[in-house]
């Protein structure tokens, strides 16, 4: 399970996760106080990480995590659309 | 015979799957009690163990996935997404539909940036400086 090393490039990577099926795919975000750190997850079962001890990268983290949600909640389909590249 | 009699009465209230472990009966929360719950497991994790939070897309199915040669009652929605968080013992989840998800998220986004703070601030003034806050 691989840790991106930059934010963009995770952020990128599970948007198009995501759209490839959005039934599948889940986000899980894992918050330590105490180690003081901070882990997002995009995974179908292969998984996409970002790991960070940073507090810059909580606002970004945060607007993944809403752009996703909006994404699950609009009526649009994805599914099948491959049509990227 | 009498084995799908058997699995139709074993679970009587499953959500199908959720992030590949099966559900048994979760109450949905409303989005203002799972809010609140939420704060909650945040202040209790702050001196240790993690909260850990899901995101997935809900098409709304109340009943398991049905074997093949069954026909598909369903109809599948495509506007909700479900929120689940815990702490490692206490669950809590909620459901946000496409109404809800504004003033969800709002509410969600504050919460997150005001008790996700224990993490490292850039801070250019000083350097060398390690002021991590000690619980």
């Amino acid at each position: 399970m691989p840790y991106f090393q930059t934010w963009e490039e995770f952020a990128r990577a599970a948007e198009k996760l995501y759209l490839t099926d959005p039934m599948k795919v889940r986000v899980v975000l894992k918050y330590r106080h105490c180690d003081g750190n901070l882990c997002i997850k995009v995974t179908d079962n292969a998984c996409l990480q970002y790991k960070t001890d940073q507090a810059q990268d909580v606002k970004k983290i945060e607007k993944l995590h809403g752009k996703l949600m909006r994404l699950m909640v609009s009526k649009e389909t994805h599914s099948g659309s491959m049509e990227t590249d | 015979m009498a084995l799908i009699a058997m699995l139709n009465l074993a679970s009587p209230k499953q959500y199908g799957s959720f992030a590949g472990t099966p559900i048994d009966f979760f109450p949905f929360r409303s989005i203002v009690q799972f809010l609140t719950e939420l704060t909650r497991l945040f202040q209790k994790c702050r001196t240790s163990g993690s909260v850990v939070i899901t995101l997935k897309k809900y098409d709304g199915r109340t009943k398991p996935t049905p074997r093949k040669g069954h026909a598909e009652s369903f109809e599948p929605v495509d506007n909700k997404c479900l929120v689940r968080a815990s702490d490692g013992k206490k669950k809590i989840s909620t459901v946000v539909t496409t109404k809800e998800v504004i003033k969800f998220q709002m509410a969600y986004s504050n919460l997150l940036r005001a008790h996700m703070d224990g993490l490292k601030k850039k801070d250019k003034k000083s350097k060398g400086k390690k002021t991590k806050a000690t619980q």
